[in-house]
Order: structure tokens, then C-alpha cells, then sequence
């Protein structure tokens, strides 16, 4: 399977009436792209702007983020299940406007109120220091707000939200179709010479299947009671992994961080040079017993095992301490097959980092990576421009949490109020040390 | 005063020092299971409950794990 990922980098986004891609700047069509969203009927009023890095602007009840991409040859479309058949991808031509997202601020008259399963939402700087925690403090960000109608279920009010948003970003990538890239990546598992160490790549997520969306989706299909399932990763490249698009907290991936995954990028481009990337193993986590806990540890490892790994990386996506036990026994389960592991996860730690980083840990856990800690307090300024759906003066991240004005300085208690402010998969530079 | 921990993280309880851990049902609800037919489920709690009060009436030395007769509807 060979994948060739165009970039045509977006330097500028300029509104205007047509869209277009020329010398990095992007012009978009406002009208045509509303009219698009708003042929859904569930969506009762959509708006669109733009937000650049530098800006003082914050964006409010962020749901989730996409880039956008278009496969231009090959089987399939990007993100198969859900804007076409259900076709393996990953292989072919797909391009993509690197450097920017299509981001989905969303509200909706919910009909679960509380706990996991609730709605959440995530809140974005363009400037300031919460912008220096997350990806998209850096990225030029194409906001679509809408607000819903009254009556749709949490699915469907997960439904509408990422098809307006994947419309939108499948109609700016298909501007780029008959032009010339910037440059291309060429990603495929080829042969390698059989010195090099065999490395295999298990990304543990936590799927709750009782909310209405499991919360991670496989080729749409929101992931439930499963078993691990091996993939390849141009597959992930080519979004047959995304996430719920009702919620957009921190402590959640969205669908921009599984399109542009930093582990398996840097996997698939050490690929051939210092290892042998044998594939993805997709792990469903937070099994209810510590039965279900070992047997999907045990199905991991063997999978490994059965790739002849020398070694795997291990992360994972969500703040839940059940979900860590779930981890650490794959990691134990790995090691003792004879699997060396690296494991990657931000620490708890409590504010001064002196409370219990790990919730639970194993004699095998021997080699970790500390991607940060997400429980401090952040200061953040007042922003002179204000970018979502829904009452600004009055914002609520999770329920229950008291709502704030978004036009107000505030020190928030945690990075896990911003999207993307967990940073699960080491993208960011943050880490924890002993000193 | 000995003391029994029902709970379906046995692991973790163990870990953290708990001297007589009763492994319950699932995290949702340690001591029972809705996928059963009532009378299943009260004889299930029954099994756990007594479980437990076995337990505090054992001597441990250390962390120990109680495990009633549970047959698992799900993971």
C-alpha cells in the first residue's frame, strides 16, 4: 500500500467570493460553503470566519477539527464510511491543506446532561499562552459555528456536526485536485533490510459503549465491546479513524490530531532507515472488569508477538484511570512475550507535581515517556475577538462547570479546557522531570 | 477493625494496600449485574455480599483477593 500525501500549505485565508488555492493563500466562499452546511435540515443557523496565529481571538465551544483532504486517485475517499462506501484506504494520491483546520464550534439543546457520555467542549487562543500548548495556536483555523435544532439526539447532533464539518473541508480540499503540490510524502510499509528492529505501534483509546458515540470511530462505525484490530497506518492518514464530534475537550482527540497522528508519521518516515514499522494495533481500552482488562492485554501482545515485534510504543487518549489499568497490563502482557516497550503518557501529579503521576503501575513498565502535566493552572488575557456558536458570555466547557464570559481574562484550572491541551501523543514540547 | 474492599479493580485495590479485596461485578456496579433476570442478580449479590463477610472474618497477611462464583455477561 503506497500512499503519496500532497501538501499544499495555507499560509493566508482570505473571505471572499470563490474559493481557491494560489501561492499559499486560500479564498474561500463563504456563501458556498453555508449553503452546503445548510442543507442539512438539523442545522438551524451556520456561520463561518477565519482565525490566525497571532490574532488576539479566542474561539468558544470547539466540538472538533478536521483537515482537509481529498484523495485524488486510488480506492476510496478520506474519511470512508462517512462521506462515501466503506472502502479500505490508504493507498493512491490524497492532498491535503496542511497548516490549518476546519474547526466545528457547535451548540445543541442536549438530552444528556451530565458524566461521560455528555457533550463537552474545548476553547482555542490564537495568541497568549494557550496558545503555546495545543497544535491549534498554530495552525490558521476556518471556523464553522453552527446551532442545531431542537429535538436531535446526541448522535445525530454528533452526525450533523462532523458532516458540516468534513463538507466543508472536502469542498476546500477539492480546489488543489488539478493542481501542483508543494511536495509529497511517500508513505508505505515496503521491504526492509531484516537487520533493522521490528517495531510495531499500539495506540490504546478509551471507548465508553454506553454513550450514544464510543467516542473513537472505525471507518465510522463507533468502536464498542471490541477486541484490538490491526491497521495499516496510511489507513489513519486517510481518516478511517475519527472521533465524536460532540466533544471537544482537551482531554479528547480530535479528528485534525488522528489525520495528522505525530506517532505514526515519525514511525512511517523512520520506516526502512532505523526500523521496520510493521503496522498499527488500534486497542480498544476501559473494559468494566479486570477480566475484560487482561484479555484485551493479552489479545494486544499476542498480536505483536504474532508480527515478530522486537518492540512497540504504547500511548493512549484519555484521562480515565480505568482506562490506565487497561494500558499498563498491555504493556506488562508485551514485555513479558519477550516485546521491549516504550510507553508515552502525561502524568497527573496534582498542581505542584507532587501528588501520584501514575494511577497504577507494573514491574514490566521499565521504559516511559512523560508527554507533561495537564493539571496546571493557565492565565489567560481577555481576547479583543470572540469565534463560536452559542451564548459567549456564558460558555461551558463540561457540565456542571460553572460558565464564564469568553470575553473575559480568566486563570482557568487546567489545560484539559483547551482542545487539544492533553497532549496524548507527545506533539507537543512538554514533559515532566525529576529534579 | 478488619475491613473488606468490594470492587471490580482488584488489581489496582491490591496495589494500593487493601488487606481483603472482594472482586465485584464490574466498575459500574461492583455488586450485581443488570444483564441478569432479577432473581440471577440477587443471588449473584447474595454470592458477592457473603463473599465479603467471609472475608472480614479471615486473618490475612497483606493484601489478599476474595473471589466469588461470578459467571461475566460482558467484559
Amino acid at each position: 500500500m503506497r500512499l503519496e500525501m500532497a501538501a499544499f500549505p495555507v499560509k493566508e485565508v482570505r473571505l471572499g467570493n470563490q474559493i481557491t488555492y494560489q501561492n499559499g493563500i486560500l479564498k474561500i466562499d463563504k456563501k458556498e460553503l453555508l449553503s452546503l452546511v445548510l442543507e442539512d435540515k438539523r442545522v438551524a443557523s451556520a456561520d463561518l470566519d477565519a482565525a490566525s496565529p497571532g490574532e488576539k481571538t479566542r474561539i468558544a465551544h470547539v466540538r472538533d477539527a478536521v483537515e482537509p483532504r481529498v484523495k485524488v486517485s486510488g480506492p476510496g475517499c478520506v474519511f470512508p464510511g462517512i462521506l462515501g462506501p466503506v472502502e479500505t484506504v490508504g493507498e493512491g494520491r490524497t492532498h491535503r491543506l496542511s497548516g490549518m483546520t476546519v474547526m466545528a464550534s457547535a451548540e445543541y439543546r442536549p438530552t444528556i446532561l451530565n458524566g461521560t457520555a455528555a457533550k463537552n467542549a474545548g476553547i482555542v487562543d490564537m495568541w497568549g499562552p494557550a496558545s503555546k500548548i495545543t497544535p491549534y495556536g498554530t495552525t490558521i483555523n476556518v471556523v464553522l459555528t453552527l446551532d442545531l435544532v431542537d429535538g436531535v439526539t446526541e448522535l445525530e447532533a454528533h452526525a450533523t456536526i462532523q458532516m458540516a464539518e468534513f463538507k466543508v473541508a472536502h469542498r476546500l480540499a477539492q480546489t488543489t485536485r488539478d493542481q501542483i503540490p508543494d511536495s509529497i510524502e511517500v508513505f508505505e510499509l515496503s521491504d526492509v533490510a531484516p537487520s533493522l528492529p521490528r517495531i510495531v505501534y499500539i495506540v490504546t483509546f478509551l471507548a465508553d459503549q454506553n454513550n450514544p458515540h464510543s467516542g473513537e470511530a472505525y471507518y465510522g462505525l463507533p468502536v464498542r465491546e471490541s477486541l484490538p484490530t490491526f491497521m495499516h497506518p496510511n489507513e489513519i492518514l486517510d481518516g478511517a479513524v475519527t472521533a465524536d464530534a460532540r466533544q471537544g475537550g482537551g482531554i479528547h482527540t480530535t479528528t485534525w490530531m488522528w489525520m495528522n497522528q505525530p506517532v505514526i508519521l515519525d514511525l512511517l518516515r523512520r520506516h526502512g532507515k532505523e526500523l521496520n514499522f510493521l503496522g498499527v494495533i488500534f486497542q480498544r481500552t476501559r473494559f468494566e472488569t479486570d477480566f475484560g482488562k487482561q484479555v484485551t492485554a493479552t489479545c494486544s501482545s499476542q498480536l505483536a508477538r504474532l508480527l515478530k515485534a522486537d518492540g512497540a510504543i504504547i500511548t493512549r487518549t484519555s484521562t480515565s484511570g480505568n482506562n490506565f489499568i487497561d494500558v499498563m497490563l498491555t504493556v506488562q502482557a508485551c514485555e513479558q512475550k519477550g516485546i521491549k516497550v516504550v510507553f508515552m503518557t502525561p502524568e497527573w501529579g496534582g498542581k505542584e507535581g507532587t501528588e501520584l503521576p501514575l494511577a497504577f503501575y507494573v514491574p514490566g513498565a521499565k521504559s516511559m515517556v512523560s508527554t507533561g502535566s495537564f493539571e496546571r493552572d493557565i492565565k489567560v488575557p481577555a481576547p479583543s475577538k470572540v469565534i463560536g456558536a452559542g451564548d459567549l458570555r456564558r460558555v461551558e466547557l463540561y457540565p456542571d462547570d460553572p460558565p464564564f464570559s469568553a470575553w473575559d481574562e480568566h486563570t482557568l484550572p487546567s489545560w484539559f479546557l483547551f482542545t487539544g491541551g492533553v497532549d496524548w501523543f507527545g506533539v507537543m514540547n512538554t514533559t515532566c522531570t525529576t529534579y | 477493625m478488619p475491613v473488606g474492599v468490594i470492587t471490580a479493580m482488584t488489581m489496582l485495590s491490591k496495589q494500593l494496600g487493601a488487606n481483603r479485596v472482594v472482586t465485584g461485578t464490574k466498575i459500574p456496579h461492583p455488586c450485581g449485574d443488570p444483564n441478569l433476570s432479577p432473581e440471577a442478580d440477587k443471588s449473584l449479590r447474595r454470592e458477592i455480599v457473603n463473599t465479603a463477610l467471609k472475608s472480614i472474618q479471615t486473618e490475612v497477611k497483606g493484601p489478599t483477593v476474595f473471589v466469588p462464583t461470578v459467571t461475566y455477561t460482558t467484559g
